[in-house]
Formats: C-alpha cells, structure tokens, sequence
C-alpha cells in the first residue's frame, strides 16, 4: 500500500462512516401573539442525511418573541404538536385533565422528512397557562381555526464528521408599544 | 425547607460512562453556554453546576485498574486496558446495582438536597449512563412523604427532568425498581420528563454499529392515563446532525436540546 493509499483509504472509510449532508430549514412570520400583540414567531427545524443510513428529521421547533416554546414532531399519525397538562388549553376553554392531546399539526405532511422549501401550512389551537416558576408570561402564537402559512427556505451544508446544525437564534423580544 | 419560584434556578448536570476523574467532567460549562444561547432575551438568573461520580466508580475499580496494569505489559496496552475498564467497570456498576451505584445515588441525592435547602428551583440534567441515576434519585425522593405535594410544587426538591441519550430504554436497564415511575397522586401539578434522543445514538438503540432505531417512544412507556401519575414525559427525537458515537456526545452544544432546557427551567 503506498502512502497515498494510506491516507486516503482511511479517510473514504471514515466519510462513509460519519459524513453527512446537513439541512437547515427556517422561516418566519410576524402574526399576534396569544395576548393580541404581533409578534415575530420562527419556525425551524435539521435533516441529517447521511452518506450510509436514513436520513434523519423528527422535530421542529417554533419559538414566538418573548413567548414560550412549541413543539412539532413526528408521530404516527402526521406532524403533531402535543400539548402538555397543566400548561396547555384548548382554545375551547377546556382544562387539561389529561395529557398530549393535540394543539397543532402541519398540514398534509406525515413527516418532516417530506417537507422542502416552499410554502408550509400549521395549525395552533392553543394557548399556554403561566405559573408561578415562569419567569415571564408564557404565549403562544394566537390560537385560531385558519392555519399559519410559512414560507421555509432551505440551506445545506456537508461535513465529514457530521455537524450540530446551526439553527437560527431565538426571535428577539422587541414589541411594539413596549409591551412585553 | 421550601423552593422558593423566584430563586435562581439551579441546573445540575450529570454525567455519564467517562474515562478520566472528577476533575475531567466539566459538562456544566458547556450547558451554561447552550441555555445562555438560547435563552434570548428573556429574563433568567440560573446556574449549571456538576454532579461528579467518576471518582466513586474509579475507587471502586481500582483493584481491577491494578490487575489489567499487570496484565497488559506493554505501556500503551496499559492505557487502552485501563480506559476501556474505566467505561466497561461504569456501566457494570449501573447495570448490576452494586453499592457503588448505591453510593453514587446518596451522593446525588444530597446534592440535590442541599439545594433545596437553599431554596433555589433544581432542575436535573443527566446525559446517558448518569440518566439512570438521575431516575432511580428523583423517584426516591417522590417516594419520600416529605417532599413532592402534588399541590406545590414549592416542595419539589426537582422541578424537572432532562435526560440526553440515555440507555432507559433497554432491556439490560430495566428492573423492579424501574417497573414503573412513581405516582404523584391526587392534584394538579406535574412533574416534567423530557427525554433527548437520536435515532442513530447506539446507548439508547443497543445497535452498537448505530443502526436506526424506528418508532417515536423511548421512555413515554412509562407515561400511564391516569392523571394520578403526575407525570408529563416527553420523548423528543432530535437530530443532532451526527451518526452513530459521534451522536451520542452531540447532545451537549445542540441548539433544539437548549431549546428543551430553556422551556423547562424558566416556567
């Protein structure tokens, strides 16, 4: 084996182990909050698709300026955020007695793995109840039967290690009115 | 003794399989940075600190460290020996529920203690192996009569649970006193679990060469219907953008994993 081979016969081998294509998604909106207030809201979320094995994209995330974190993941029935007792209620009123019922999904996705760039449809039917550890009133976007529309756009990146995508920073808390 | 809600918060780390001493574990620095990344702007005084146990584990195995000295002759034979007793030996304490894991547990557990005397809302986060430590304390307490009134949380000595890459799924890991997690009873607050994982992370799987895991659930088995549990657990698959061991040390800098812990720590 000659040097040449030496050095990069290791290196194929590691790139076919660990290298991966990276996807970033993103996109945003400024729409009112739960209290009535525009706010913007970024909806994020990776895909992982390496070079051996399925790619890999369960969760996305959609945080609201000076609001509180909501949560879409896969599951088996479509792309659901679940809510959580004790801290979500429905727009209907109804307390949470139990837990994980639905607050939201993503419209005609049954996984993230599905979505590209492009226009994306997601509901939120609920509003999040503060307590006394929250450090701020919690907020969602506003609860409503008319779906959100984002416009993702898409960024790929390829390592040979694979890397921690780099997802965008939570949307600053800058109000109108300086309301918070 | 009483959390008080405006306290600042205490974020106490726990680590898992390592090679190395005490002095090694300084996973704490590297949560602080990802919760002040991710925090914002929103307005949060906390701290990270380490709950450190590798010390516990090496004392323990330190008449086998010996042996494999003698038995490996060669220096570097040596090293490689002794790190891979260093991370077989951590597991085999866990997994065998010897009385290093008994005394790891009472040390976390005073810990966690000492916090709550000060008052400051404690919440647990716990990466792969010290996941199984931070479970089998935080239950311990809820059985405890003196601490977790379902109707306040002011006496919880732990607000919330988050574990990375932990092996809580598997088969090895399960046992009596994992049957089932412990009921709060009757009231209307809730104990959150949220549980990180990666699809091609091989603690959680047990598929050593990272083969991906299928489904959604990795310990919402133990969520029950009935809302006598007090619990709220959470399995939240995340990719962390790398495969197989390189995915089970990515958890630390991830920006959806601070995400979780922003969530959690601040209400």
């Amino acid at each position: 084996m000659n040097r040449y081979t030496r050095t990069v016969l290791p290196l194929l081998m590691l790139g076919l182990l660990s290298g991966c294509a990276t996807y970033v998604y993103q996109g945003a909106i400024t729409a009112p909050d739960s209290d009535g207030v525009p706010r913007k809201a970024v909806l994020y979320w990776s895909k992982t698709d390496p070079l051996l094995g399925a790619p890999k994209a369960d969760m996305a995330h959609l945080r609201i300026a000076c609001g509180a974190l909501m949560v879409y993941e896969n599951r088996e029935d479509g792309v659901v955020f679940r809510g959580q007792a004790g801290r979500d209620r429905r727009m209907s009123g109804e307390p949470a007695s139990v837990d994980g019922f639905e607050c939201g999904r993503l419209l005609g996705k049954r996984s993230l793995l599905e979505v590209g760039a492009g226009p994306l449809e997601l509901t939120l039917h609920c509003a999040p109840v503060s307590n006394e550890f929250s450090v701020q009133k919690l907020r969602y976007l506003k609860a409503r039967e008319q779906p959100y529309r984002f416009d993702i756009r898409e960024s790929k990146t390829w390592s040979l290690f694979g890397a921690v995508p780099e997802l965008p920073p939570p949307p600053p808390c800058e109000t109108p009115a300086g309301k918070r | 003794m009483s959390v008080v809600p405006g306290n600042p918060r205490t974020v106490l780390v726990v680590h898992g399989v390592q090679t190395g001493n005490n002095d090694d574990q300084q996973q704490q620095e590297q949560i602080d940075a990802l919760i002040r990344n991710r925090l914002g702007s929103i307005p949060l005084e906390f701290q990270a600190e380490m709950f450190r146990y590798e010390d516990i584990n090496d004392e323990a195995q330190a008449l086998y460290s010996r042996l494999v000295s003698l038995l490996a002759a060669t220096p570097a034979g040596s090293y490689v020996a002794r790190q891979a007793l260093d991370l077989v030996g951590d597991v085999v304490s866990a997994y065998l529920d010897t009385s290093t894991a008994s005394e790891i547990r009472d040390s976390l557990r005073e810990h966690i203690l000492d916090i709550f005397d000060i008052g400051n809302p404690c919440y647990l986060v716990a990466h792969s192996l010290g996941s199984i430590y931070a479970f089998d304390v935080v239950n311990d307490l809820m059985r405890d009569r003196a601490f977790f009134d379902r109707q306040s949380r002011r006496s919880w000595p732990v607000q919330g649970l988050v574990t990375l890459g932990s092996p809580l799924g598997l088969e090895m890991f399960q046992s009596p006193r994992r049957a089932q997690v412990t009921s709060l009873g009757a009231g209307d607050k809730w104990f959150r679990w949220l549980n990180f994982w990666d699809r091609t992370d091989p603690v959680v799987s047990g598929k050593i060469f990272g083969a991906g895991q299928p489904g959604f659930d990795i310990v919402e088995h133990y969520q029950s219907d009935s809302p006598m549990q007090g619990w709220v657990i959470r399995d939240r698959v995340v990719d962390t953008g790398k495969v197989w061991l390189l995915a089970h040390v990515a958890y630390w800098d991830h920006p959806m994993v601070g995400d979780g812990i922003v969530d959690m720590i601040t209400n």
